[in-house]
């Protein structure tokens, strides 16, 4: 039987079918070509069921050209199908297509909060002394008169209570209690409930009947440190302000302590350091001194280790503080103190990604 | 307390500093920074370096020859003047304290006069005017301007002014001066400490002699009062002088100069720290005056004209009758001030008690140059001393001094240990230290007798340094002249117990927020008595007995009443979304101890949502919060029961109590009442749109003693398994307490439960509320049996409580 006319057909039907595969842009598509591929009657499943009647010595090469046109006709397929698929992926993908600014570009004020200016310059401070080897305590807002004053050696009439101006409670007798004008009270209340050795800040907030200017607002935080143990000299305070200085302020800005007067300490020292702005050369800020007054220091008083009952033959201590509220406002550039009693959110909202 | 630099120059050899005749250019002349440098080592804070050039080259002493009306002018008159330099000088001249013969200033075309202005030659009224005579402002000396500064008659035609009147080039130095060195209240104090410390001759003043006697019938002095009266009579005072040198230091110390017998007083006082008070003889009754106490509601017109009423407490100067005509160490009287007409002076130096004298000025709210230096302290034995200087200043007849009382003490000596020195100052080098103590060292310089003993020195302060009482106080003294900055430092660690647990906790609470969104308020602890009202509490606060504003007179009770104003105010400025938290104190009057108000410190978040619901905004903080405290012991009451009158008072049927395990309210939850938003009109009526706010406030001390979470368990290996109830809640069952109930029933194979759905219908009748459990049990997957079970609990638990598993 002459077998040449069937095995062209068939091949002719093979290649239409492989260059439609290659043109499939659908599902669709692809379903009516292995529909026609599977077709019964098509030239080459005819040609597979007359195999039997092929002349025996030509059936294997015969055999052989059908098995290669059917594994043409499958990898187009599979080809086609695996086409399909990717374009169906890139299609959904595509339509789910959004801008990422969609989502980022939100109001400044949604998402986290933050920690106040206020709070995050304490947890410095704390950080750095309880480096130091010291403990954090702290004491109430409203303190008795004896407290606040009498116990540091502040008398009635003394003229550090004018530099101090109270604000006095309608509480008890006439003015027998107040809002703490310094967080040395602290130190008091510290003496008389502890032994020495006695290592501690005492950070809080304090009150006076000042003006207020940008720098100042009525209430205000002051942080307060105290040693008193043995052998405590003015060498021990000086080196301890010289080492907070430099872990807060970095190494290249230096204390210095110069006579001062305080009644609760003896010898006392009022202490500056290298001002910030200008580096020490002299600016506005620093009157063009090149040094920033920070804060007060001093031996702890005889008197005052009287009040509280500790014995200066056997103990000695010293004692510092000073303002929280400045390093913030230095921190942060703030200009104006008198904005933070307010609340507004837009300045809070500032206060965010600060370390 | 200002001084200049040539006063300054008079007590002390300043030439180790550079300081000779040059002229100073500036503040950063290293001489003057040397000098402020010095001061701020010694305690005398430098606050201001000004430097005042005599400022008068081209002004010279000139002769007025002829005085001639001027057409048509009837202000200003022609003179002609001779200033030694040939033809006589036309000068138009608008002053008419003046007349021919008389020497005035001249300045000449040219020159500028140290208030800016500039002289040059001109016409007015058609005639030339070359230069200008000048008035004591116009030259500097002092803030007189009424007419020309007429120099006396034997001054040299021709010759400079400035160095007829002995003007100088100066510096004035502003000084913070401490409480505890009265000393230094004077210039001669501060050159004396400023000689010791740069170990250089101090110079005491050269001094006329005066007669000092004991009086035959002396003036009557309480001594409890004052310890020291000295006095002298000056008769022919009209005659009495004041160099213009001085009385520009006057001025540039900031006094003003008023007349040569009052500028000899106050440069007596800034230059040795003796306050005096000049009397006009002949208006004090009786010739005399006396110190006692005044008498309850005896008045006075003080010097400033104004009428001042004395108490016991006060001092009081009383004429020969008794009459008070001064207030002691204040101010003096009116009635027996001197005027231009006196020549006859009684001058009053004396020692009055500092306490008095500090009470009396504080209560008047008075004060003098002369009262801030005897509440400070002055050398009582320096009474003589004054008078002599004042004397000396006037040019007046040499008086006797008459001492009425002296009834001071001398100060006692003290015992000062080396060890202690060692000790308390802990430098080591002991021979530098002790150096200071040396004959002729600077404690000696500063007046301090140290007589060397056994393991230490005598010391004998001086009388004007009434503040040194003690060893620690010689300690100061030996600190400052061997100087803080030559003190070697020595390292101290503390022994490092670090932040407490409740510390930790604290600061875990606030990152807790921030990470919700929340930002940390300023504790506004001074409120107005209405945002207390407002946040619900109606009594109990405390207030300020003398408050600089209504709206912080009290302090909040709650911290809801600081915080309402931080609310209206954001509100106010169309920011409503105010999320805010604060750790922070509240007081009330009841339930403190030792003396004071409570104090106690509490939790308080603010929470605004997108949605109209404040209770969904703080429900996720409050359920965050309750696993920072011990599984239970945070339990929340039904709604409405808020009590207590330092509770705040939230939205009525939006709220609860919150309640520890013993049932005591330690805080309260819900949602403020718009009209506690609102705030009585505070907020304009346009903003009035803003959401619901959910409120929470909770004491820190009951959260932070919780032992928080226990253990952590591993979780189970089986499968878990979720158990959906839904339940009919009659009106008036709590879903806490079925939640509760469920939670118990379900017992600990329960790991979780939480409301997943509810309804609540528009009309009367239960609602529905869905709760979800998931089980996990360590032994194996939780089988049908066990389901089953615990169905029936739930199903019998939620009936005890009147409500009703659907089941089905
Ligand atoms: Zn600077």
């Amino acid at each position: 039987m002459e077998t040449g006319g069937g095995l062209n057909e068939a091949k002719r039907w093979v290649e239409e079918l492989v260059g439609r595969a290659a043109r499939v842009a659908s599902g669709a598509e692809l379903s009516k070509l292995r529909e026609a591929a599977g077709d019964r009657g098509s030239p080459l499943s005819s040609l597979y069921r007359s195999m039997k009647a092929i002349d025996p010595a030509l059936r294997p090469e015969v055999g052989r050209q059908l098995q290669e046109l059917r594994s043409q006709l499958d990898s187009a397929l599979e080809a086609a199908s695996a086409a399909v698929l990717a374009q169906e992926v890139e299609a959904t993908l595509e339509a789910e297509r959004d801008d990422v600014g969609g989502y980022l570009c939100r109001s400044r004020y949604e998402g986290i909060g933050s920690l106040h200016l206020i709070t995050m310059t304490r947890m410095e401070l704390e950080d750095i002394f309880v480096a130091l080897g010291y403990a954090v305590t702290e004491g109430p807002e409203v303190e008795s008169e004896w407290n606040n004053f009498e116990a540091l050696n502040i008398p009635k009439f003394h003229p550090a209570r004018a530099s101090q101006d109270s604000f006095f409670l309608d509480f008890g007798d006439e003015e027998s209690t107040l809002l703490r004008t310094h967080t040395s009270p602290v130190q008091i209340r510290l003496m008389q409930a502890q032994k020495p050795p006695i290592y501690a800040i005492a950070p809080g907030r304090v009150y006076r009947r000042d003006t207020p200017d940008a720098r100042h607002t009525p209430a205000f935080h002051q942080i307060e440190a105290l040693v008193v143990d043995e052998g405590i000299s003015f060498a021990n305070l000086k080196a301890t302000i010289e080492s907070f200085t430099s872990a807060y302020f970095g190494p290249s800005i230096k204390a210095r302590l110069r006579p001062a007067y305080f009644p609760f300490t003896e010898p006392s020292a009022e202490f500056e350091i290298t001002c910030t702005i200008c580096g020490g050369s002299g600016c506005r800020t620093c009157s063009g001194t090149g040094w920033i007054e920070l804060g007060g220091s001093g031996m702890v008083h005889p008197k005052v280790f009287e009040a509280v009952g500790i014995d200066p033959e056997v103990y000695s201590g010293f004692a510092f503080g000073f303002g929280i509220d400045r390093l913030a406002q230095m921190r942060a550039g703030l200009p104006d103190m008198r904005v933070l009693p307010e609340n507004d959110l837009r300045i809070l909202a500032q206060f965010r990604g600060r370390r | 307390m200002k001084v200049t630099l040539q006063w300054l120059r008079e007590f002390v050899d300043l030439s180790t500093l550079g300081f000779d005749g040059d002229p100073i250019g500036s503040s950063r002349d290293e001489r003057v920074v040397a000098l402020v440098g010095a001061l701020n080592e010694l305690g005398m804070v430098v606050e201001g370096v000004e430097i005042v050039p005599a400022g008068l080259d081209g002004v010279v002493v000139a002769e007025v020859l002829e005085i001639s009306e001027i057409e048509g002018a009837d202000k200003i008159r022609l003179t002609r003047v001779d200033d030694g330099e040939g033809p006589l000088r036309p000068v138009v001249c608008g002053a008419w304290n003046f007349q021919v013969g008389d020497k005035v200033p001249l300045a000449k075309p040219g020159t500028t006069l140290p208030n800016g202005l500039n002289i040059g030659s001109r016409r007015l009224k058609g005639v030339a005017s070359e230069g200008m005579l000048c008035s004591p402002a116009e030259v500097g000396i002092s803030l007189e301007s009424g007419g020309l500064l007429i120099l006396d008659a034997s001054a040299p035609v021709g010759e400079s002014l400035a160095s007829h009147l002995g003007l100088e080039d100066d510096v004035v130095i502003d000084l913070a001066i401490e409480a505890n060195r009265p000393d230094a209240n004077s210039v001669m104090g501060v050159a004396r400490d400023l000689a010791a410390w740069l170990r250089v001759s101090f110079f005491e003043p050269e001094l006329v002699p005066v007669t000092v006697a004991e009086p035959a019938n002396p003036f009557k002095v309480d001594s409890a009062l004052c310890d020291r009266l000295v006095t002298a009579e000056f008769s022919g005072v009209e005659a009495a002088s004041f160099p213009a040198k001085l009385a520009r230091r006057l001025e540039l110390c900031g006094m003003r100069s008023i007349s040569p017998l009052v500028d000899a007083s106050n440069y007596v006082m800034l230059e040795i720290g003796q306050p005096s008070h000049p009397y006009d003889l002949d208006r004090l009754s009786g010739g005399a005056i006396a110190v006692r106490a005044a008498a309850p509601g005896e008045q006075i017109t003080t010097l400033d004209g104004i009428e001042r009423t004395l108490g016991p407490e006060d001092i009081c100067i009383a004429d020969g009758r008794g009459a008070p005509i001064g207030i002691a160490g204040i101010m003096g009287g009116r009635e027996t001030e001197i005027t231009g007409g006196t020549t006859r002076m009684l001058l009053e130096v004396a020692h009055f008690d500092r306490a008095r004298i500090a009470r009396t000025s504080k209560r008047l709210g008075l004060r003098s140059e002369a009262s801030a230096r005897f509440e400070r302290g002055v050398d009582p034995s320096i009474a003589e001393r004054a008078i002599f200087r004042f004397t000396q200043l006037t040019g007046l007849d040499v008086p006797t001094a008459l001492v009425h009382a002296s009834t001071y003490t001398l100060p006692e000596p003290i015992w000062v240990e080396t060890r202690k020195v060692m000790a308390t100052i802990g430098h080591d080098d002991l021979e530098a230290l002790l150096a200071v103590f040396d004959r002729s060292g600077p404690l000696e310089a500063i007046g301090l007798d140290c007589q060397p003993g056994e393991g230490g020195f005598v010391v004998t302060p001086p009388l004007y340094r009434p503040d040194i009482t003690g060893p620690h106080d010689v300690i100061e003294e030996v600190a400052r002249h061997f100087g803080y900055a030559r003190v070697a430092s020595k390292m101290l660690r503390g022994p490092g117990v670090g932040l407490t647990p409740v510390q930790r906790f604290e600061r875990q609470l606030r990152e807790l927020l921030v990470g919700m969104g929340f930002y940390e308020s300023w504790p506004a602890t001074l409120v107005a008595p209405g945002e207390q009202l407002d946040a619900g509490t109606s009594s109990g606060w405390v207030a300020l007995s003398d408050p600089i504003s209504a709206l912080e007179s009290t302090l909040r009770v709650t911290v809801l009443a600081g915080l309402l104003r931080a609310l209206r105010y954001n509100v106010a400025r169309r920011m409503p979304m105010v999320n805010l938290f604060e750790i922070g104190p509240v007081f009330s009057q009841d339930g403190g101890s030792g003396g004071l108000p409570r104090e106690t410190r509490r939790l308080a978040v603010l929470a605004a949502t997108d949605g109209d619901n404040g209770l969904e905004a703080i429900g996720s903080t409050l359920a965050s919060l309750r696993d920072f405290c011990r599984p239970g012991a945070l339990r929340v009451a039904e709604q409405g029961t808020i009590g207590g009158s330092w509770w705040p008072s939230l939205h009525p049927t939006r709220s609860c109590a919150l309640l520890d395990g013993n049932g005591s309210v330690v805080g309260v939850a819900g949602e403020l009442l718009r009209s506690q938003v609102a705030g009585g009109g505070q907020i304009p009526a346009e903003q009035v749109n803003f959401p619901r706010y959910g409120y929470l406030e909770i004491d820190l001390d009951f959260l932070s003693a919780g032992s928080g979470p226990g253990q952590i368990l591993p979780p189970s290996v089986y499968t878990s398994s979720d158990l959906d109830f839904s339940f009919a809640v009659p009106h008036g069952v709590s879903i806490m307490d079925l939640h509760a109930a469920v939670s118990s029933a379900l017992g600990p194979l329960c790991q979780d439960l939480f409301v997943f759905d509810r309804y609540t219908p528009e009309t009367d009748g239960d609602s529905y509320l869905g709760l979800r459990a998931r089980l996990e049990s360590p032994e194996g997957v939780i089988g049908e049996a066990i389901t089953r079970k615990l169905i029936e609990s739930v199903d019998a638990a939620a009936a005890g409580l009147g409500a009703r598993l659907r089941r089905g």
